[in-house]
């Protein structure tokens, strides 16, 4: 499920030998401000769009994941503390240790937020020549999210009769994506990093990443050498940089017709959908925002001839943003299409966060099955 | 990473949501049903058996009940027999009173001994006679019994005892006990009004 200020998306995929099939597809309406900067406002109109939404999927799968994004989403990287054991009590009191550590880095008190933290699993060698983190023994990614914005997604899915799995970040979610994209993509030779735009209706992103998932890779959760990554290992999360309020509040198809009506209720940061209905200055401006994030986002020591960039949700389609990824030396960008490969090309960037965490929750039972910690 | 509280998470795993964890509880969920199938056979074997019981213990009972009810009917039978075999007595014994009538015999015995014998009492027990008296002495006893002998209506009698007469005024006065047997009245009894056999003191049991 995608919680977004444009409507609900949701994504149904299943394993089907070996491989995995989109069993449906849709996306729900909701009413304007319902759902603003990633955060449910509004739980009842979500919970109801998500019960309409349900349905027509016809799937009867009870658990559902869900992603979080927005400025209201932390993400830190730090160096791991030293492990204690591998017992239940030495696991606790590394996240103990590693909660102690992230609170210096988080604005907010623990005890109001719902966190996590993955350690990535480091690269063979070296994924981005020069990068000072390469040679660290080990870092961990922290995520925190407001215990109420959480509690109020898990609501919503309540609301529809169903149970939340995960809550995971949007830019682990874009990640998976990105794997499921790269899965049906001829091998054309590693990257070392990769940097995944999402410019949706209420939010955008910049997320960056080392390693890059492998083109024409089998889920089976290993790093290879090279810096690339087979799919469904722990992405390597370097940053992740909301942007709130400097969205155009439209979808790809609204962008591309250049002035049709928007999907209703797109608003964010202030910016109204009428605004850039009218002229194109605002769009214009949130994009070159987007794309001088993207910028800023990166490490200086990333060498962007070797980092694909990618672009996803329902204004990754402009021009502009294309144009002004280009300006920066990053390369072709690369529309995330993630149920292309699956047989449903016609979806577009839509639904990338929504088949990410599908696909996060296939990785999951898999990795269940296989008796790894989920 | 899941932003879910691990709680929340650690519920959801145990409810069988990913995995392992729901590998585990589809065998936990086959070793609970397999031994829920195992005991509902076993109580299933244990109604059946406890079925076939109570078949035949009521078969039993319905056995008895029948024998219970023939019983009863022959006991209702036996009381219908008892109670007329009950009128059949006392008409026998309306007829055996009638037929050794105690007023007839005492007229008899009064007029067969002699003078000086005082009879004092009569019983009668069916055939059965026994007679005690006083006499004035072992001749007129031996007499009595004699002539009490000689009667048609006396089938057999003897002398029981003879004792003297302690407290009597008359030294030679014996007490004596007759026994025996008297025949059935050969015609249909009459009924006497009124019976004046024993002028002298004595007691007649009837």
């Amino acid at each position: 499920m995608d919680y977004g200020a444009s409507g609900v998306k949701a994504v149904a995929l299943a394993r089907d030998r070996g491989g995995l099939r989109v069993l449906g597809t849709g996306v729900e309406t909701v009413e304007s401000g319902a759902v603003r900067d990633g955060v449910v406002r509004d739980p009842d109109a979500v919970g109801a769009a998500l019960r309409r939404l349900i349905p027509r999927l016809g799937v009867k799968s009870r658990l559902v994941g869900l992603a979080l994004g927005g400025s209201l989403v932390f993400v830190k990287r730090f160096p791991a503390p030293p492990r204690i054991g591998v017992s239940d009590r030495g696991k606790d009191e590394f996240r103990l240790t590693v909660a102690q550590e992230a609170a210096r880095h988080v604005p907010f008190h623990l005890d109001s937020l719902e966190f996590d933290y993955e350690a990535p699993t480091p690269p063979v060698r070296a994924a981005m020549p020069g990068d000072s983190t390469a040679g660290e023994p080990g870092a961990i990614v922290f995520g925190a999210a407001p215990r109420e914005v959480v509690g109020e997604h898990c609501r919503v899915a309540t609301l529809a009769g169903r149970e939340v799995a995960r809550v995971g970040l949007e830019a682990y979610a874009l990640y998976r994506a990105a794997e499921l994209t790269f899965s049906g993509s001829p091998k054309d030779g590693d990257s070392s990093g990769l940097v995944i735009v999402e410019i949706g209706a209420g939010r955008a992103g910049v997320h960056v990443f080392r390693g890059c998932p492998a083109p024409g890779a089998r889920p089976e959760g290993s790093v290879r050498a090279g810096g690339t990554r087979e799919a469904g290992g722990v992405p390597d999360l370097l940053a992740s940089v909301p942007l709130s309020g400097t969205v155009p509040a439209a979808g790809s198809d609204a962008m591309e017709r250049s002035g049709s009506p928007d999907p209703p209720g797109a608003s964010v940061g202030g910016v109204e959908a009428g605004s850039w209905r009218n002229g194109q200055t605002t769009s214009e401006e949130a994009l070159d925002r987007v794309v001088a994030a993207v910028g800023e986002a990166l490490p200086e020591a990333v060498g962007r001839q070797q980092t694909r960039i990618l672009l996803s949700g329902g204004g990754a389609s402009a021009p502009r943003v294309r144009h002004g990824l280009q300006a920066l030396g990053l390369g072709e960008p690369v529309l995330l299409n993630p149920l292309g490969s699956l047989g449903a090309p016609k979806l577009g960037p839509r639904y990338t966060v929504a088949a990410g965490m599908a696909y996060q929750q296939i990785l999951d039972a898999s990795k269940s099955r296989r008796g790894q910690r989920s | 990473m899941n932003l879910l509280p691990a709680h929340t998470r650690k519920v959801r795993a145990q409810a069988g949501g990913t995995g392992a964890s729901r590998a585990l509880w589809i065998v936990r969920t086959v070793l609970v049903a397999g031994a829920t199938l195992a005991l509902i056979g076993f109580d299933v074997r244990s109604l059946r058996n406890r079925l076939e019981n109570l078949r035949s213990e009521r078969s039993r009972i319905l056995q008895r009940t029948a024998e219970r009810e023939a019983l009863e009917g022959r006991v209702r039978a036996d009381r219908e027999k008892l109670r007329q075999l009950q009128v059949t007595e006392r008409r026998l014994a309306r007829w055996d009173e009638e037929r050794f009538l105690i007023p007839e015999l005492l007229l008899e015995l009064s007029t067969a001994v002699p003078d000086t014998v005082v009879v004092e009492a009569v019983r009668r027990e069916g055939p059965a006679l026994r007679v005690t008296g006083r006499a004035s002495s072992s001749a007129i006893v031996a007499r009595t019994l004699e002539a009490l002998s000689r009667m048609e209506r006396v089938d057999r009698l003897e002398l029981l005892w003879v004792e003297r007469t302690e407290a009597a005024s008359d030294p030679n006065e014996q007490r004596f006990a007759l026994a025996g047997s008297v025949r059935y009245a050969s015609r249909e009894p009459e009924r006497f009004e009124q019976v004046e056999a024993l002028s002298r003191p004595g007691e007649v049991f009837r």
